[in-house]
């Protein structure tokens, strides 16, 4: 019994005097006072005892028990100076700490939205449950046109319930519920009949915009989309101007920005192309100011939309859409 | 569409690049749709509107107006044909409506064989496998003039007729390429004799196919419904050449330019009499007439167009000018523009051929308009920030999910996949999920949040609410709250949070989630900042509970009475052994409140009836 006192008394002291932190300290004081540590275990062993052993080694190992305790609580003091010490140390790079973030699609439209009110816009917002009416009809898509196919959408109740194919819709919808002038962006959710793959999902996000006043011309859609993408990607962006075909709107425009990889020679990319398409536009459809009872020859607008999730993802590197929006990112 | 540069030079002539052509067809609407090669083609997007892009000629016309160069047009055998004997003719009859023409032409005593070489290269340029110089004239001029024909053996008809009409249920047809389809009465078909021998304006059928031995042929052209064609080829699955042209909107009137110049290229390559056969076109189409106010180009524009230009740009684009008045001009529409609508189409055409690159950029300059931005919408956008404020990520996850088969769930009539055919009808699922994301890439414990949309069918209304859920308990909500300037809410047995008795929303053990717009109605602006001090007075009672008796029990036992506190609060509670719970509460009076002793007494009084509490102190 004496031998294994020594022993264990030695071995503490050896451990002890090897721990260098507060957590070493706390596994040291298990392996020796937990429920199943050495110290412990010895003093549980007296049972077996002869009486008269029982009275010499308990009061030993008790003094044993209450020294250890004492050094450890020692030792828990000596750490925390020696700490002390290590915040003096200035070169030692901190841990970020964990803060609140916001979604990567909600900075994208925050920074959106930031351009747009301060050209005095508004932000619109309208149902995702939509009728056939303002989802097509109002935006010169007849029954019929090839755009309204029904496999394209997502419905609800065939054929006049759906979930709204874009945010076009939310345009119908605020020109048909305001009078003008009105400058309107809309972001926000749309929902197509696609199959699920890195850049197709059923469930995406658009950005909308429009203007409605006396005298808008394709002037001012040229110059509000040239501020708009040298805001969001600086000044030396370099955009191109087309002929697009677009069913709500009469002249159509498409925009595409010179790729910001390759300069415009042609890469991977953009496809060879040396532009990338970012947005659709144009002068809102004489039928669909008439169809939302606006008189066309007193006023004229524009109207640009585009996806937001390329964006979103070209942005914060992000390769696939299902994770975007499939709780599968995490925010450093 | 491919545009082969060896058939564009047919109808333009011109020293550019096909890399310089490839961009010029960009800024007209056709972008290349895949990047340039060696092989001297231009692979150009489809349009869904202009019918006349996908023909050589439709590029050809809209590229020569837009470099100002001449466009050069094959003639065609304009000459009338031999009129057929009683007993060679082929009797058409038609039993739909979907059908607006369909002429049909004989040419007899040709001889099948291969095509010239230089039609061979244009269709190999353009993709398509030479087969015979009759099969070959037909895919080349559709693809020249953008309308589907069709050449059938005369020899195998199997009566003396073609008929067009519905397919019966168990009919069957294969097809030149020998694929055995099952017809339905949703399909349009020729038949002959009673047998199916083509799909309309989808695919023709092997049984009557030209070959070598060919010797006497039908030629047809037709004009149909493309919403009809549209619909067989998607049920049939069947996508080809003359689907693509047949499904858009096409002019019956190209069928004459069309059939010319078959005829002209089939007489030249492979000799034989041309007969006239029936003509089916029982409406003809009334040429459209447009007005273009010069005004109107100008304000669109921003552009000082002047009338000459517009006329010019017009003309090139084959517009015939009817009538010029004050600033006006009315012209009739060209046959193949099925696209023009309103004026404003003629504006974009001007301005198209006159490149958008000289559009002058504008700023904006009138008024700003008053805002109408929802209030719904600021509020979310504020709660976001506070709740990033608590350390908390935003997350947005799809609306889309997997039906439960709750009545109350909206569901989709049409999803591709079971997981994602209902919407979804509350925010916990999807945060769960990024609960889990987290957890397998060992992030450590952050509380995550959704703002958005949830949605409910209730006696045939579609109801959208607006919630914003937290992955957090109680104090996150009280921080949230007092941060909105509510301070009192409370919440009942069912765990529904109350604010002034009206309900904005609900906890559990995990989670909490709000009714934005109810939320919105309680919040006040300015508050939190203290700046005069009021103090007050509290009393703290311990409260010896049974174990079934909550919080909130204590709440409403208490919010009838007439007391004067101002507040109450839960500040610890312990389980005690013999099944009691021990709340310590705090109780708060204003500073010169004098009911302080009676109002202890009318609570303790009112608990030990009403709960059976004890008080400890």
């Amino acid at each position: 019994m004496e031998n294994e006192i020594n022993k264990l008394k030695s071995q503490f002291a050896a451990d002890l005097d090897a721990v260098n932190s507060q957590s070493e300290l706390d596994l040291l004081y298990i392996k020796y006072l937990g429920k199943k540590g050495s110290t412990i275990e010895i003093m549980k062993s007296l049972q077996g005892l002869t009486l008269q052993d029982k009275k010499i080694y308990g009061p030993i190992l008790n003094d044993l028990k209450k020294s250890q305790e004492a050094q450890i609580k020692e030792k828990s003091i000596y750490l925390r100076s020696t700490i002390y010490d290590l915040q003096s140390d200035l070169t030692i790079p901190g841990h970020p700490q964990p803060i609140g973030r916001l979604h990567p699609t909600t900075t994208i439209i925050r920074e959106m939205n930031e351009f747009f009110i301060r050209q005095g816009f508004s932000i619109g917002e309208g149902p995702e449950i939509e009728d056939v009416e303002y989802n097509f009809r109002r935006l010169n898509l007849p029954d019929g046109h090839p755009a309204t196919d029904l496999q394209d959408s997502l419905f609800i109740e065939e054929p006049n319930l759906l979930l709204r194919t874009h945010t076009s819709s939310v345009e119908t919808r605020m020109l048909s519920n305001n009078k003008p002038p009105m400058r309107v962006v809309v972001p926000g959710k749309c929902y197509r009949n696609e199959t699920l793959s890195i850049t197709n999902s059923a469930f995406f996000y658009q950005y909308q915009g429009f203007v409605v006043d006396k005298g808008i011309t394709m002037g001012h859609l040229k110059d509000t989309l040239t501020k708009f993408h040298q805001f969001l990607f600086g000044d030396d962006v370099v955009l191109r101007f087309r002929y697009k075909y677009y069913p709500e709107v009469s002249p159509g425009m498409g925009v595409d920005m010179q790729c910001r990889f390759c300069g415009g020679s042609g890469c991977k990319i953009c496809k060879g192309r040396g532009f990338i398409e970012v947005l659709g536009s144009g002068m809102i459809h004489y039928n669909t100011l008439l169809a939302c009872d606006i008189d066309p020859e007193v006023y004229s607008g524009f109207a640009f939309g585009m996806g937001l999730d390329r964006l979103v993802m070209s942005k914060y590197s992000i390769a696939d859409i299902r994770k975007l929006y499939g709780g599968e990112i995490v925010y450093k | 569409m491919k545009i082969p540069l060896i058939w564009l030079k047919d109808y333009i002539q011109t020293d550019k690049s096909i890399k310089e052509l490839a961009a010029d067809f960009t800024q007209l609407g056709l972008m290349l749709d895949k990047p340039l090669d060696d092989t001297n083609v231009m692979d150009l997007e489809q349009r869904l509107n202009r019918s006349d892009l996908l023909s050589m000629i439709g590029c050809a016309r809209d590229l020569a107006a837009f470099e100002g160069i001449k466009l050069n047009l094959p003639k065609g055998y304009t000459k009338p044909g031999h009129p057929p004997s009683t007993i060679d003719q082929i009797q058409i009859n038609i039993q739909t409506p979907v059908v607006r023409r369909f002429q049909t032409r004989l040419i007899k005593g040709i001889k099948v064989g291969p095509s010239p070489k230089w039609i061979v290269d244009r269709l190999t340029g353009y993709g398509m496998d030479s087969i015979n110089n009759i099969v070959d004239i037909t895919n080349f001029c559709m693809i020249e003039y953008g309308q589907p024909m069709h050449a059938q053996d005369i020899a195998k008809l199997p009566g003396h007729d073609i008929t067009i009409r519905k397919a019966k249920t168990g009919e069957r047809l294969t097809t030149l390429l020998g694929t055995e389809i099952k017809l339905t009465q949703d399909t349009h078909i020729l038949t002959s004799g009673g047998e199916p021998i083509v799909i309309l304006g989808v695919v023709g059928g092997k049984q009557t196919g030209v070959s070598d031995s060919t010797k006497d042929i039908i030629l047809d052209a037709g004009n149909y419904d493309s919403r009809v064609i549209r619909r067989s080829s998607r049920q049939l699955k069947i996508m080809n050449e003359t689907v693509s042209r047949d499904d858009k909107f096409l002019d019956p009137r190209l069928i004459d330019h069309a059939l010319a110049r078959a005829t002209e290229l089939i007489l030249e390559i492979a000799g034989g009499t041309y007969y006239e056969n029936d003509d089916y076109y029982p409406s003809p189409v009334v040429p459209q007439t447009m007005t273009l106010r010069l005004s109107r180009l100008q304000l669109l524009s921003g552009m000082d167009i002047t009338m000459t230009t517009a006329k010019k740009i017009l003309k090139s684009l084959e517009y015939v000018i009817v009538e010029e008045g004050e600033g006006t001009i009315t012209v009739e529409v060209p046959y193949f523009r099925t696209d023009i609508e309103v004026e404003d189409d003629l504006v974009s055409d001007i301005l198209r051929i006159n490149n958008y690159l000289n559009i002058p950029l504008q700023a904006l300059s009138t008024p700003v308009p008053t805002d109408i931005t929802s209030a719904i919408y600021k509020f979310e956008d504020r709660l976001r920030d506070l709740m990033v404020a608590q350390g908390a990520h935003e997350h947005i996850t799809s609306s889309l999910t997997a039906g439960s088969g709750a009545s109350d769930q909206v569901i989709l009539v049409n999803a591709l996949t079971s997981d994602q055919n209902a919407l979804r009808t509350n925010l916990v699922p999807g945060l769960t999920h990024v609960l889990s994301t987290y957890k397998k890439h060992k992030i450590k414990t952050i509380p995550v949040f959704e703002i958005g949309k949830v949605f409910r069918v209730s006696d045939n209304n579609y109801l959208e609410g607006r919630l914003l859920t937290v992955t957090s308990g109680a104090d996150s909500l009280a921080t949230l709250l007092t941060s909105l300037g509510i301070t009192g809410y409370h919440i009942n047995q069912k765990h529904e949070i109350l604010i002034a008795n009206s309900l904005v929303g609900t906890v559990s053990s995990d989670t909490y989630t709000l009714v934005t717009d109810s939320l919105m109605t309680h919040v006040k602006n300015y508050s939190g900042i203290i700046s005069e001090f009021d103090h007050s007075t509290s009393l703290d009672l311990s409260l010896l509970c049974p174990i079934k008796v909550t919080y909130g029990d204590i709440v409403d036992s208490l919010s009838s009475l007439k007391g004067d506190w101002i507040g109450i609060s839960c500040k610890e509670v312990t389980k005690l052994e013999n099944q009691i719970n021990n709340y310590l509460l705090t109780f708060t009076w204003t500073n010169d409140s004098k009911s302080v002793d009676s109002d202890k007494t009318l609570i303790l009084k009112t608990l030990k009836d009403k709960l059976d509490i004890d008080s400890k102190s």
